[in-house]
């Protein structure tokens, strides 16, 4: 599904590669961690998956397309099987929970009707059936959030990008967001997700890749936080 | 349509979020349209007046004295010939004489040793021409042709007058441009006010795959908007300014002066096209260039 083969990553003006010479390969319905310290180019190895940019030298695969190679409208094509979760939410202030979710099919040209039907299923799934009508600004931090990731999967997608979805929330309500995510994986939708949240990993023990400062250090099944 | 009506609604709300750098940039498309547009009215004035001594202005071929009358008439038919030529008329000696008597009235006997002798005046070509540019070209095609005397234009003012077109010209198509780069830049810098101020809305719009065309709309329309308001501001004022001044002219002069000046419509016809829609590419260019940049991938 997705695969880094020798993947380096450098920012301009930098001269510490923020990626080194990364390999990893990530099946089809897997959950992974990406954990490490600050800096260690969690966000990075998440934006390459994304195809913010290309990496500096390397290659990232998605389904054993090269990501290098895909240009213009492919681009967004791609990026429409891949639904993304932020720590910050980013949610369209002046829309209700109803348009900020609904606005992610709108873009795909979906008719009314569908998209009516499946905002509404998608809000039960995240357990916001009742918050439709109301703002992002009426909502707790975590009701946001499960915004998010009702806008993050609506459209389906195959992977899930959550970068440190819970960092924003306490533990109690990032527990109920984790639950969410572990449902939507069992759904079928493979989840990458860098956190910095050790309870989290350490309780749901799922695969763990350990980053640091651009180095691949680790990477475990069932494991713990390092 | 709904779709439309959203890519509206969103410009008239990022303009009136960002109400100061949005005014910076109207004041700046407007300014930098009233100096070209007071620039413009003086070059189509001056155009105007071009084109009118232009129409007016004549030329005469003369005749050597001593040709058959045929090899006159297969001069004539040679200028006729030419593309440029757009009146022609010949003047016979004896019409060129009866012309020549008309300016002394009455004392007609002073031409009484002229009819004597025989008549010394030559008979001639007068000609209209489309361009006062092409005189020059017209005069060294026939001043060299067998049984051509003399040919007389206004030469030295008519050089003139063009000159002074030509500077003019030259001077407005400076002045738009130094003031289009001002005015691009200073739209470029409020969109990219308005990119920065949504760009959490724009990295969501990306991320669940919006086409970049879709994702740009509502910055290309607002600066648009942006550079029309501007436009409409300038040829509204532009539009007074030029009624003031033909209307001062009529009142103040006995002989009025702006009979000789372009007409109104003339001249605010076309600046309110040409404006409306500058300010609108202008606009338009200005927010593709800066939201373009932003969305790199
Ligand atoms: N746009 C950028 N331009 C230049 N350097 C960057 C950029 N983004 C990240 N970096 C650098 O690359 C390195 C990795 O950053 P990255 O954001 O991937 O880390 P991270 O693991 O996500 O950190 P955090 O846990 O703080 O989010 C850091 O040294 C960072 O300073
Ligand atoms: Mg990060």
């Amino acid at each position: 599904m997705i695969k880094f083969e020798q993947v380096y990553k450098q920012y301009k003006g930098n001269e510490q590669c923020a990626l080194e010479d990364i390999n990893v390969f990530i099946d089809r319905g897997e959950f992974v961690f990406l954990v490490g310290p600050s800096g260690a180019g969690k966000s990075t190895f998440l934006n390459l998956i994304l195809k913010d940019f290309d990496p500096t030298r390397g290659t990232v695969y998605v389904d054993d397309v090269d990501l290098s190679t895909v240009k213009g409208n492919t681009v967004q094509r791609m990026r429409r099987r891949m639904g993304v979760v932020f720590q910050e939410f980013k949610l369209l202030e002046g829309k209700t929970v109803y348009e900020n979710i609904g606005f992610a099919m709108e873009v795909l040209r979906r008719d009314k009707k569908t998209i009516q039907r499946r905002v509404m299923r998608v809000l039960q799934l995240v357990g916001l059936e009742n918050a439709a009508a109301k703002y992002p600004q009426e909502l707790s931090g975590g009701e946001r959030q499960r915004v998010a990731i009702a806008r993050a999967i609506i459209n389906g997608p195959d992977i899930l990008i959550c970068d440190e979805p819970t960092g924003n929330l306490d533990p109690r309500t990032s527990l109920g967001i984790m639950k969410l995510l572990e449902n939507i994986n069992k759904l079928g939708t493979t989840i990458v997700m860098a956190t910095h949240d050790k309870p989290v990993v350490d309780a749901f023990k799922k695969r763990v890749i350990i980053l640091e400062r651009g180095h691949l250090i680790g990477d475990r099944k069932g494991g713990y936080f390092y | 349509m709904s779709m439309i009506l959203n890519f509206f609604r969103d410009a008239y709300l990022n303009i009136k979020r960002n109400l100061l750098m949005s005014m910076a940039s109207v004041i700046s498309v407007m300014a930098a349209l009233i100096i070209v547009g007071v620039i413009a009215i003086i070059a189509m004035n001056v155009t105007f007046i071009v084109d009118e001594v232009e129409s007016n202005l004549e030329m005469k071929i003369y005749m050597a004295d001593d040709q058959p009358e045929a090899s006159v008439e297969e001069i004539g038919s040679r200028i006729q010939a030419n593309a440029h030529v757009t009146e022609l008329a010949f003047v016979s000696k004896d019409e060129a004489l009866d012309e020549f008597a008309s300016w002394f009235g009455k004392n007609e006997q002073l031409l009484q040793g002229y009819a004597e002798q025989g008549n010394p005046l030559p008979s001639s070509y007068v000609i209209k021409v489309d361009n006062a540019e092409n005189l020059d070209q017209i005069y060294k095609e026939f001043i060299n042709i067998e049984g051509v005397e003399d040919i007389v234009y206004g030469q030295e003012y008519v050089s003139a007058l063009l000159k002074f077109n030509k500077m003019i010209n030259t001077v407005s198509i400076v002045v738009v441009l130094i003031l289009s780069i001002i005015s691009l830049f200073t739209i470029y810098n409020t969109i990219k006010l308005t990119v920065f101020a949504r760009r959490g809305d724009i990295d969501i719009m990306k991320y669940v795959g919006a086409g970049k065309l879709y994702i740009k709309m509502p910055f290309i329309l607002e600066g648009s908007m942006l550079g029309v308001l501007g436009a409409l501001v300038a040829v509204l004022l532009l539009r007074n300014i030029y009624a003031m001044v033909l209307g001062s002219l009529k009142l103040g002069t006995v002989m009025p002066l702006s009979a000789s000046l372009a007409p109104f419509g003339l001249v605010i016809g076309p600046i309110s096209y040409w404006f409306l829609l500058y300010g609108f590419i202008i606009g338009a260019v200005g927010s593709l260039i800066s939201v373009s940049k932003f969305l790199r991938t």
